[in-house]
C-alpha cells in the first residue's frame, strides 16, 4: 500500500477522470480503467474493497447499458461502461483520506478556510447524522409500519414525518455548534494556523510528472 | 480582517455556514433511506433511476437555500456534498466528476431563486429552482459520463423535471413546517 498526498490523489483523479470523459476510444478507456484500478488497489491496499465497490455499482450501470442498447451501437455502450467503471474505480483512491489532511490540502490551494471548515464539519457529523436517520427510521418501523405495503401517498407522508424531526435536530445542533465556534473566535483572523502541515514526497512528484507527460501524449495522439 | 470582509463568505454568518454544512451532510446521510423508495419506482416502470432520484436529492439544496435565504447557499451546500461524497466513497460515487455534477445544480438553484424569489421564497420559486437543478444535474451526468442518445436523454430529462417539481414542492412544504417552529426563527 502506498501513501499519497491528498493533492496528488486529487490530481490523479482529475487527470484520469477527465481523460476518460474526453475520449470515445475503447482501447484508451480500457487502459485508463486498468491504470485507475492499479492505482486504487495500490493506494487503498485492498483489491476486495475495489471489486466490491465496482460490483455494487453494477446494477446501476447495467440498467443504463440495457437502456442504451436500444438506441446506440455496442461500441458506444462498451465505451460508456468503461468510462463509468474508470471514474468509479479511480474515485476509490480518495476514500481513505483523513478529514484533516483534506482540509490542509484545500487550504494549501488557497481554498477559503470557511469552506474547508464546512467540509470538515460535514465529514465529522456524517456518521452521527446517519445513525440518527437510521434510528428514526427504525422507530417508524417499530410502530408496525411496513413501508413496502404502503401506497405512494402514505409513503410520502411517512418519509416527511421522518425528515422533519431530522431537520429540526440538525438545525438545533447547528445552532449550538455555531455559538460554540463564535465563542472560540472562529473567523476573528483572516488566516488560521495549524499544528502540522502537508509535505509532498518524491513519489508524489514522480506520479504528477508521469501523469502530466502521459496525459499530454494521449491528448496529442488522440 | 479586511480580506475576510471582502470575501464571498462574508455574507454568511457562522450559523449560516454551520447550517449549510450540516444540512449537506444530512442530505448524504439520508440517501440510504430514500433510495429504496426510488429503486421500487424505477424497477416497476423501467425508468432511469438517476433521473428519478435527482429531484429528491436536490430537495436538500432547495431546503438549505430556503432556510439560509442568501445567494450562494445552494452552491455551498452542493459543493460540500460533492466533497463529502468523494471522501466517504458512496456507491456509484463519481469522484472528481461529482464536483461538477453536484455544484452546478446548486448554482442553478441560487440563480433561479434569486431571480424568481427575490422577495419571498414561494412554492413556485422552490419548484422552479428544484426543476432547474434536476435538469442541470441530469444533463451534466448524461453529457459527461453516459452520453445518452437523444430519445433516452429526453425521456430522462422529462422524468428529472417531474422529479424536480415534486422535490421542490416537498422542500417548500417542509420549509413551511420548519419556519412555523419558534426555534427556527433564529435562522
Amino acid at each position: 500500500m502506498i501513501s499519497l498526498d491528498p493533492r496528488t490523489k486529487l490530481i490523479l483523479m482529475a487527470t484520469i477522470s477527465f481523460l476518460s470523459i474526453f475520449t470515445e476510444q475503447l482501447w484508451l478507456l480500457g487502459t485508463l480503467f486498468l491504470i485507475g484500478f492499479c492505482l486504487a488497489v495500490l493506494t487503498t491496499g485492498s483489491m476486495v474493497k475495489i471489486c466490491r465497490g465496482i460490483i455494487k455499482s453494477l446494477p446501476l450501470l447495467l440498467f443504463f447499458a440495457l437502456g442504451l442498447l436500444f438506441f446506440s451501437p455496442l461500441v458506444h455502450v462498451l465505451a460508456v461502461i468503461c468510462r463509468f467503471l474508470t471514474i468509479v474505480t479511480i474515485a476509490h483512491i480518495f476514500s481513505n483520506t483523513k478529514g484533516q489532511e483534506l482540509m490542509q490540502a484545500l487550504l494549501s490551494w488557497k481554498v477559503p478556510y470557511e469552506l474547508a471548515f464546512m467540509i470538515m464539519i460535514a465529514l465529522h457529523f456524517y456518521p452521527f447524522l446517519l445513525e440518527e436517520a437510521k434510528d428514526i427510521w427504525l422507530a417508524v418501523q417499530l410502530k408496525g409500519i411496513d413501508i413496502k405495503r404502503l401506497k405512494w401517498r402514505e409513503r410520502i407522508v411517512i418519509y416527511s414525518s421522518v425528515l422533519l424531526p431530522l431537520i429540526i435536530a440538525t438545525m438545533n445542533r447547528a445552532y449550538q455548534l455555531a455559538i460554540s465556534m463564535e465563542a472560540r473566535g472562529f473567523r476573528v483572523y483572516p488566516q488560521r494556523t495549524f499544528r502540522s502541515s502537508l509535505q509532498m514526497k518524491k513519489l508524489d512528484y514522480c506520479l504528477i510528472v508521469f501523469l502530466a507527460f502521459s496525459g499530454l501524449l494521449t491528448v496529442l495522439l488522440v | 480582517m479586511e480580506k475576510n470582509q471582502k470575501s464571498f463568505f462574508a455574507r454568511f454568518s457562522i450559523l449560516d455556514l454551520v447550517t449549510i454544512a450540516l444540512l449537506a451532510s444530512l442530505g448524504i446521510a439520508s440517501k440510504p433511506l430514500v433510495a429504496p423508495f426510488f429503486n421500487f419506482l424505477s424497477s416497476s416502470f423501467f425508468l432511469p433511476k438517476g433521473a428519478l432520484q435527482t429531484g429528491i436529492y436536490m430537495f436538500w439544496l432547495v431546503l438549505s437555500r430556503g432556510i439560509v435565504g442568501k445567494f450562494g447557499a445552494g452552491t455551498l451546500t452542493a459543493l460540500v456534498q460533492a466533497v463529502l461524497v468523494m471522501t466517504i466513497g458512496l456507491v456509484g460515487n463519481q469522484g472528481i466528476v461529482s464536483l461538477i455534477t453536484y455544484s452546478l445544480p446548486g448554482l442553478a438553484i441560487d440563480l433561479v431563486s434569486s431571480v424568481w424569489g427575490k422577495r419571498e421564497f414561494t412554492a413556485s420559486c422552490a419548484a422552479l429552482s428544484c426543476i432547474a437543478a434536476s435538469l442541470t444535474a441530469f444533463s451534466l451526468s448524461s453529457f459527461l459520463v453516459f452520453r445518452l442518445p437523444i430519445p433516452y436523454f429526453l425521456l430522462g430529462l422529462f422524468i428529472a423535471a417531474v422529479s424536480g417539481f415534486v422535490g421542490g414542492l416537498i422542500a417548500y412544504v417542509v420549509l413551511k413546517k420548519v419556519k412555523q417552529i419558534p426555534f427556527a426563527q433564529r435562522f
